[in-house]
């Protein structure tokens, strides 16, 4: 079976500057994979690679088949075929994703009434407004109607969270990318919505790239990891394998900072 | 000795919106106490209160005995002294067009501290573990750890009794955090610490007291061990529970 993503020698520069190194992973459908690493490490920008959403500044290198689908060097016309189709991403800061000046209902029609275009649907107002209630209750916001209505700034940041999620959600990709997708989020919420995300990737069958800084919350949501560092794979594995018996010093170093905190919670310090 | 001791304290922005509701805590000279709360929890409000950048509606707040008036300045002057902060974002906290040195020894000038500054200014950054020749560079030729570091070298130049950390190591990466946790560990041996944070494992490594905050309300406080051990407000349960772990280690498994 060919891989959903596949990502071969991806090399970012920006001017003489390397910020990602013959970076190759590949993710088949339905998988699971982290890409751990801390800041400049290049994690968000093999996000953006993925989805050909990166800056004009960066020349990318390299390989990216997504679906079947060259990502490097391709226009952004053909990559609109495969964005909502086959990858959608939820970002950090559900503040900022959301468009301020627009009802919660309208934002999370848009992605669907695209979806049900593609599927050659031509359904009613009506409809659509139903649907995107089902997808406000889906991801387990209370109210959907009082939801639909609200403005972004009216409602919590975990609520956004939901939002971002039904929203990337309507578009049924075949791969959701979360980059930090509860970083901003208090530690209660963050638990809610990784169970969330947890328990919807599984049940609509989608492949998950999930990006961040945090040990246990990758943890907790994926099967395999890839370490990065200053745009290079240090170290790549099932998570138990990484983080029970890391390789790589760098690794190591994560590891134990992370076992730190975990057993001065558990009293074996 | 008792350091600080905030007895009913009500802080609202109005009327209306309270967000303190009759907090009373005491720091103990010597024992590292953790302030822990999700956001809207108080913690920083209460952080303002201590630092004198905002006065309580309600209750008294007293330092070394004597009542916290930010209106006096016979007052403010030796508490300045006797207590600094850390702030979160290294970024934001230290002046660009100072020097490392200038930035470190501004306490010591504002506060008209007699002796010799540069040798304040040498054993600040001997104990933060920067160079001695870091004084003469400025802050954007460091990375965010370091100048973390230089952040408490000027928090503990002019020898303060106690210091108040506001997520003093929420913006760092996981490994740089654990080199400032520690190096606020070594701190704590010789002086106070109030760390605000809203990361349990940090307080959990670093403080000997806990405080929980919910809502502006205290749930739960007193030794860390026995609460992380035993917690008995449902909202400390809720916290604990909803901290992720690594995986294979420890108790509680990550994924459930």
């Amino acid at each position: 079976m060919t891989a959903l993503l596949t990502v071969d020698g991806l090399t970012l520069r920006t001017g003489d500057q390397a910020l990602v190194s013959d970076l190759s992973f590949s993710l088949g459908a339905g998988e699971r994979m982290g890409l751990i690493g801390e800041s400049g490490s290049g994690k968000s920008l093999t996000a953006m690679a993925v989805t050909g959403l990166l800056p004009k500044s960066i020349r990318p290198g390299g390989s990216v088949v997504l679906d079947g689908q060259q990502v490097i060097d391709t226009s952004d016309r053909a990559l609109n075929r495969l964005r909502g189709s086959s990858v959608a991403v939820v970002f950090q800061e559900p503040l900022t994703a959301l468009d301020p000046l627009m009802k919660i209902g309208r934002q999370v029609a848009g992605p669907l009434a695209r979806r049900l275009a593609r599927e050659g649907k031509s359904p009613a107002g009506r409809d659509v407004e139903r649907e995107v209630l089902q997808f406000l209750d889906h991801v387990a916001l209370p109210q959907p109607e009082r939801i639909a209505n609200s403005y972004p700034h009216e409602i919590s940041g975990g609520q956004r969270q939901r939002v971002a999620i039904a929203m990337a959600l309507a578009c049924r990709p075949k791969l959701l990318i979360a980059d930090e997708p509860t970083t901003a989020l208090d530690v209660t919420t963050q638990a809610e919505i990784l169970k969330l995300l947890d328990s919807l990737v599984r049940e609509l069958d989608m492949a998950l790239l999930f990006i961040s800084h945090d040990l246990p919350v990758v943890a907790t949501v994926v099967d395999r990891v890839l370490v990065l560092r200053n745009g290079r794979a240090v170290e790549e594995g099932p998570v138990k394998t990484v983080f029970n018996q890391p390789r790589h010093d760098y690794t190591k170093t994560l590891v134990t900072a992370a076992r730190t905190f975990d057993n001065a919670l558990e009293g074996t310090a | 000795m008792t350091l600080i001791d905030m007895r009913d304290v009500s802080f609202g922005y109005s009327r209306q919106r309270k967000v303190l509701h009759g907090v009373s805590l005491s720091v103990r000279q010597g024992v590292s106490v953790g302030l822990v709360g999700e956001s809207g929890s108080g913690k920083t409000t209460i952080l303002r209160l201590l630092l004198g950048l905002a006065r309580p509606t309600g209750g008294s707040i007293t330092f070394d005995g004597s009542s916290l008036d930010p209106s006096s300045r016979t007052f403010m002057r030796d508490y300045r002294r006797s207590v600094q902060a850390v702030f979160q974002d290294p970024y934001s906290s230290l002046d660009p067009r100072q020097k490392v040195h200038d930035i470190i020894s501004e306490p010591l000038q504002s506060l008209r501290i007699p002796g010799s500054h540069p040798d304040a200014v040498a054993a600040a950054l001997d104990a933060v573990g920067l160079p001695a020749d870091a004084i003469n560079r400025y802050p954007h030729e460091f990375s965010g750890g370091q100048r973390q570091r230089i952040a408490i070298a000027r928090a503990i130049v002019a020898r303060p009794q106690l210091v108040l950390a506001d997520e003093a190591v929420s913006a760092l990466d996981l490994s740089t955090r654990i080199r400032i946790v520690d190096l606020f560990k070594r701190l704590a041996q010789s002086m106070t610490l109030v760390f605000v944070s809203h990361d349990l494992g940090v307080v959990a490594s670093l403080c000997e007291e806990i405080i929980i905050l919910e809502r502006g309300h205290i749930v739960e406080s007193g030794r860390t061990r026995a609460i992380l051990d035993n917690p008995q407000h449902p909202y400390t349960q809720k916290l604990l529970q909803s901290v992720p772990r690594m995986p294979g280690q420890g108790r509680t498994r990550g994924k459930q």
